[in-house]
């Protein structure tokens, strides 16, 4: 089955030439013009990437991802927009966005781009209703969710990429070039810094004791392993 | 994401100047009132010593009711003066302010307004180069191509210059500086070996940088080496390191070789100073310059036997 995308996008020439290049690539697509347009088209299908343009009529585009992030957590989101400031790219990674793409773009490297956010939403979700129990939590990954205690908690896309790999891998140290390959993106730069910042959520979620971890450990100088006890 | 770091916040900055000249403007009220004051005592104690003296009661006190009515009249004018000034120098920055924040909103408006037909026919020629069979067609597109790349250079360069003069910030963060180089620089000009022939020796290190500006950085660099070489295709030698093991900055050379730019001119990257009299708007150089300097790093130019250099320092994140 083919991917479901839903394209955001006011300006008929740009949008057009998008929407049939990627349905070119196989991707299925629905096209919206305004915010109101794409809340319509979100009520009646579910898409697995929502690409969104930031200036639009009735309103703006980093609302739609907020929107998108609360009420249909498995759809993934990319800002495609003019608004290129550091203050913007901030804002919108700070949403939850996937990746932030400025205008104007080459193609191809939206391409790319779409094909890495989709494949880690692939990876992340597969297989489909599985729960699992990982320290004081269980885990939906095809949902984005930890219930832990039984409150419910919203992982963002890359949190959950990231577990789901240490699930996959655990009683196995993964590296860090490991993490970097299959949970971020080639435009992105995470430091170790930035990785340790995502395990320190996982921990306090999970941990039974995060100031003293024992669930997900670090290995110095080379990366994290899940260990086997859960 | 990474976890970053704004640099300049103008909000901060002009609360503080609020601050400063508040404080200021109570410190000279509260003066002129203390010197009025003493005056006015001043005035009296030497009444009483006329009194003393002997002199005649209603000539004292019509000299002292003169004497006290000056010193209120004089310093109710200086007074006045201060806080009419003040509130002139008030209605001056708050229109000021007002009208930097309507050239930020046209800017921001103009930015969409360039940036989205530049996409689309970027869009349009990719369509084209993509779907086009006819080799004989391919270099029109491909010649479209370079020009929207040109313009789209043309259009950042003086989009971002705007956004940083008036007041834009930078979001550092550690930046590892070899695979961005490789990712975003090399990989960026595979295709281009006709225009331009790049190798690279970089050592890896952490540095603080904005990725945006790095980009722009880079791709500036590049085209002068393109424009200003007396070779097709231009070669360029990247080259980066850091100086010492305890160094707290990495260095980063740009070397283009057979260079028309054949000395450096004592204003280059300064605004509107240009390298050659014939090419350029003066813009480019000043913007590295001033990115460079917002990421705390520092840049030099020099010549040599024809070889034009870039040299940047980008300061070192230690705690990676």
């Amino acid at each position: 089955m083919s991917n479901k995308v839903l394209l955001l996008e006011d300006e008929i020439n740009v949008g057009s030439t998008v929407k049939d290049r990627l349905l070119l690539e196989g991707f299925g697509l629905d096209w919206a013009q305004s915010l109101a347009q794409a809340k319509e088209y979100l009520a009646s299908s579910n898409y697995d990437l929502a690409i969104l343009d930031v200036q639009l009529p009735d309103g703006s585009g980093f609302d739609m991802g907020r929107f998108i992030r609360d009420r249909h957590p498995t759809t993934a989101v990319i800002f495609l927009t003019a608004a290129g400031s550091p203050e913007d790219r901030i804002h919108g990674l700070e949403l939850g966005a996937e990746d932030y793409i400025t205008k104007p773009f080459h193609f191809k490297e939206l391409l790319l781009r779409v094909k890495k956010v989709l494949e880690r939403a692939l990876y992340t979700r597969e297989p489909r209703n599985a729960e699992v129990r990982i320290g004081k939590g269980l885990v939906r990954f095809h949902q984005y969710q930890i219930e832990v205690e039984g409150k419910t908690h919203t992982l963002t896309h890359k949190e959950c990429a990231l577990l789901k790999l240490l699930y996959e891998r655990r009683g196995q140290v993964v590296s860090r070039d490991d993490i970097l390959n299959i949970v971020w993106s080639e435009n992105e730069y995470p430091t170790p810094r930035t990785i340790d910042n995502f395990v320190l959520r996982l921990r306090k979620l999970l941990e039974p004791s995060p100031d003293d971890p024992s669930l997900i450990r670090s290995v110095r100088g080379v990366g994290y392993t899940l260990e086997t006890s859960l | 994401m990474a976890s970053g770091e704004i640099v300049k916040k103008p909000d901060r900055k002009v609360k503080w100047m609020i601050f400063t000249h508040l404080f200021w403007v109570t410190t000279i009220v509260v003066l002129i009132l203390w010197w009025g004051r003493l005056l006015s005592q001043q005035g009296e104690e030497i009444a009483r010593l006329q009194l003393q003296l002997g002199e005649n009661a209603s000539q004292v006190q019509s000299r002292l009711d003169r004497t006290q009515m000056m010193i209120a009249g004089e310093s109710g004018t200086f007074l006045f003066l201060i806080v009419l000034t003040n509130a002139i120098l008030l209605v001056l920055f708050l229109r000021d302010k007002k009208r930097s924040k309507s050239i930020q909103a046209f800017f921001a408006s103009l930015t969409h307004e360039l940036r989205t037909p530049l996409t689309s026919i970027r869009l349009q020629a990719e369509t084209l180069r993509d779907i086009e069979d006819d080799p004989k067609h391919q270099p029109f597109i491909h010649r479209l191509l370079q020009d929207v790349e040109r313009l789209e250079g043309q259009v950042q360069r003086s989009l971002e210059l705007a956004r940083l003069e008036g007041g834009g910030i930078l979001n550092l963060q550690p930046i590892p500086i070899k695979s961005f180089i490789q990712k975003q620089v090399i990989a960026s000009f595979e295709g281009s070996e006709q225009r331009i022939v790049i190798k690279s020796n970089i050592e890896d290190a952490v540095v603080w940088a904005d990725t945006s500006a790095l980009t722009i950085i880079f791709r500036n660099m590049i085209d002068n080496a393109v424009k200003y070489s007396k070779d097709t295709p231009a070669r360029v030698y990247l080259q980066g390191s850091l100086p010492s093991p305890q160094a707290t900055h990495y260095e980063l050379n740009l070397v283009h070789q057979n260079s028309h730019l054949e000395h450096v001119p004592a204003d280059l990257g300064e605004l509107f100073s240009r390298g050659s009299n014939s090419t350029g708007a003066g813009v480019g150089l000043y913007l590295i310059k001033t990115l460079v300097e917002k990421m705390r790093g520092n840049i030099e130019f020099y010549t040599d036997n024809g070889a034009f250099t870039h040299q940047i320092r980008l300061e070192v994140d230690r705690e990676q």
